[in-house]
């Protein structure tokens, strides 16, 4: 492929990736269950608090004997819908044009997409959830989550088992982010994505299995997911092509007084095979025909601090990881290296108002193909912005929302310059 | 100059909080705490009055007289911040108050200095010792049978009912000291209140559950007689 097709194809993606809808997860039914407001959970709603991390881990369960579906009156129905309908402009550098390079801009009303959820309890030993988004300009919506778990195995709470389509246990949640125009980089970048045979981003659920578990209050946790990863073409089976994925996290106070008043620290990783031959109709991979697999993996570490009151926190978090696919997913020299992550900070000075920043940032180690130097499609991304929840309740949350993003990619433009992409959002948030 | 640019804002995010921690009284960090957990069922004024109180039963407990169910303490007395910490930790059950354990610490602490400016009580009175819990006895068959007999004689069954199920003769009068009516606890399932734990119910019969109808039996009955109880009471949950 030609730098020219590249830096188009690039123009492209950028531009569709950014703004993206906030998929899943702040679900007010749970709230109308419990009769507790949206902040009992949500440190800035759909961001968890410590409360709503455990409530989560319990399988959506208070644990005061009101939680299973026969405790509810019969006309209770779990269900909640969430939208964003807002106004964007995006703006990009060094666009080809018959007049040269130019930096153009584009603004308009995004056509909502929509989130329906259903979750909540089976019974005092199952839990499930099930997220249909999208609805939006194209009219078509796709199962994002859906699953069943048994909780607390034999009554141990170490011991969790989902199965289905789920979201692997991130660092931070890519379905619960506060910054709706920029992607966590580290979870869905690839170098030179349009010639990699695989798809697999973290960010992504899975279709699977995950063994979680966790201690009272969810302080100690982890959760390991065996799943067959959905950037795998031409996969023979889960069993031939698995991805596994593991994240273990600590929380504990290291000071009785003080301003830090919270760490958590944690660890994650994965590792996945996928075959790089296959027979193909039409060009496409025929599913069960892959072989010689080869593997591609992430490992990396996560630190959380929480600053102030924790009703009112500052939080601070940092991921660090390091990403690795086999050279023969490109077609290439030598197994593409990168590194990255996000620093991420939220300040909710009032239980109603956040402000969030996150810097991300991606560096490559070693490039795929030989053409390409070194730091090729390196990335740095910044992104700002407010939330204010003018209305909150146990039926339903609504918030202003803000954003501005500044996301720079490193020689993929014409000529080998860069790319910068600016992006400014605001929109209504809602929840019933 | 991306990384320059978050490093400015993480400052100034930072600054902002060391000015929101300026107000570092515990009582002003648990109204935070109180407002982002708690005010939707107990209300602004800690009177019970939340928006979802009404759609609540038993209905959120009016912090505003100083009376709590749940105590270490004797009947009528305030209860210790360790009464209050083991309530809010552990929740109720059959109640819409979940367990908070998953807060730090500290914010378990903010809250309850919080909760204690409702009610003057606190200011003025300060709660006395927990009760003693006395060793308890072999709890055998010997120990349910005479809790049974003081099970009728000190005439529980009046409200919980002679099957302990909470339908006793009186159950359907019963009101707490708001007026709101309040059902008398079934036994025979699911989990206690106040805990399962032997010391849990008996502290429950020495101290009395303040701003209901459950009395203290400290005065009429002995601990030995006491323990009794508690064994009949739970052999009456473990049937089921």
């Amino acid at each position: 492929m030609s730098q020219k097709s590249r830096t188009v194809l690039f123009a492209v993606v950028a531009a569709a990736s950014f703004w993206q809808p906030p998929t899943a997860d702040a679900f007010p039914a749970f709230a109308r269950k419990y009769g507790v407001a949206c902040t009992t959970c949500h440190e800035s709603w759909p961001k968890l608090n410590d409360f709503g991390r455990a409530f989560r881990d319990r399988g959506y369960r208070m644990g005061t004997g009101m939680d299973d579906p026969t405790d509810k009156p019969p006309a209770y129905w779990p269900i909640a819908i969430r939208a964003t309908p807002g106004y964007s402009y995006t703006s990009q550098n060094n666009v080809e044009t018959d007049d040269g390079l130019r930096t153009l801009g584009t603004g308009s009303f995004e056509h909502p997409e929509m989130d329906i959820l259903t979750g909540g309890t089976l019974s005092s030993k199952a839990s499930f959830l099930a997220v249909i988004a999208g609805f939006g300009a194209e009219g078509t919506a796709q199962i994002e989550s859906a699953w069943v778990r048994l909780d607390a195995i034999g009554g141990n709470p170490w011991f969790n088992l989902r199965v289905g389509k789920h979201e692997l246990d991130q660092p931070r949640s890519s379905h619960r982010p506060l910054t709706f125009t920029q992607d966590y980089l580290i979870y869905v970048h690839r170098p030179v994505e349009d010639q990699s045979l695989l798809q697999f981003n973290l960010a992504d659920n899975q279709l699977g299995v995950e063994l979680s578990g966790h201690d009272d209050g969810s302080r100690t946790r982890y959760a390991v997911s065996f799943a067959d990863a959905n950037g795998a073409p031409g996969s023979k089976s889960l069993f031939s092509s698995p991805l596994l994925y593991g994240h273990v996290t600590r929380r504990f106070q290291p000071f009785s007084s003080g301003a830090l008043k919270q760490v958590k620290l944690g660890a994650f990783g994965t590792v996945g095979w996928a075959p790089t031959r296959f027979a193909t109709s039409g060009g496409e991979p025929i599913e069960g025909s892959g072989t010689s697999n080869k593997t591609y993996n992430r490992v990396g570490g996560d630190l959380s601090l929480w600053l102030g009151p924790m009703s009112t926190p500052l939080a601070i978090t940092l991921v660090v990881a390091h990403a690795r696919e086999a050279e023969d997913f490109y077609g290439g020299t030598a197994d593409a290296k990168w590194t990255g992550g996000y620093l991420q900070a939220e300040f909710t000075p009032r239980i109603d108002l956040t402000f969030f920043g996150r810097y991300d940032w991606i560096r490559h180690g070693q490039q795929p193909l030989e053409e390409l130097s070194k730091n090729f499609g390196d990335r740095d991304a910044v992104t700002a912005g407010l939330r204010y929840t003018f209305s909150y309740s146990s039926r339903s949350d609504v918030a202003w929302h803000v954003e501005f993003t500044n996301h720079r990619t490193k020689l993929v433009g014409p000529d080998g310059l860069d790319l910068t992409t600016k992006q400014f959002f605001t929109g209504i948030d809602f929840a019933f | 100059m991306p990384k320059f640019k978050m490093a400015v804002a993480c400052g100034a995010m930072a600054l902002l909080a060391a000015d929101g921690m300026a107000e570092n009284g515990a009582a002003a960090r648990g109204k935070k705490a109180y407002g982002r957990y708690c005010v939707s069922c107990h209300g602004v004024d800690g009177d019970g009055r939340g928006y979802e109180a009404q759609h609540l039963d038993p209905t959120p407990r009016n912090f505003t007289k100083g009376a709590f169910k749940w105590r270490t303490t004797p009947s009528g007395q305030i209860p210790r911040d360790e009464d209050l910490l083991r309530t809010i930790r552990n929740g109720l059950y059959a109640t819409a108050m979940p367990p908070w354990g998953a807060l730090s610490d500290q914010d378990l602490k903010d809250l309850i200095a919080y909760v204690k400016t409702f009610s003057p009580r606190f200011a003025k009175e300060a709660p006395d010792p927990a009760i003693t819990i006395p060793p308890q006895p072999p709890n055998n068959a010997s120990s349910i049978a005479a809790g049974k007999e003081t099970y009728q004689t000190v005439q529980c069954g009046q409200c919980h009912g002679d099957g302990g199920r909470g339908d006793g003769p009186s159950a359907s009068t019963l009101k707490d000291e708001w007026g709101q009516p309040i059902k008398a606890h079934d036994f025979t399932v699911g989990n206690l209140k106040c805990g399962n734990a032997p010391e849990d119910v008996y502290r429950v019969f020495m101290t009395g559950l303040n701003g209901t109808p459950m009395p203290s039996f400290t005065d009429s009955v002995t601990p030995d007689e006491a323990w009794h109880l508690v064994h009949y009471v739970l052999s009456l949950r473990q049937k089921h």
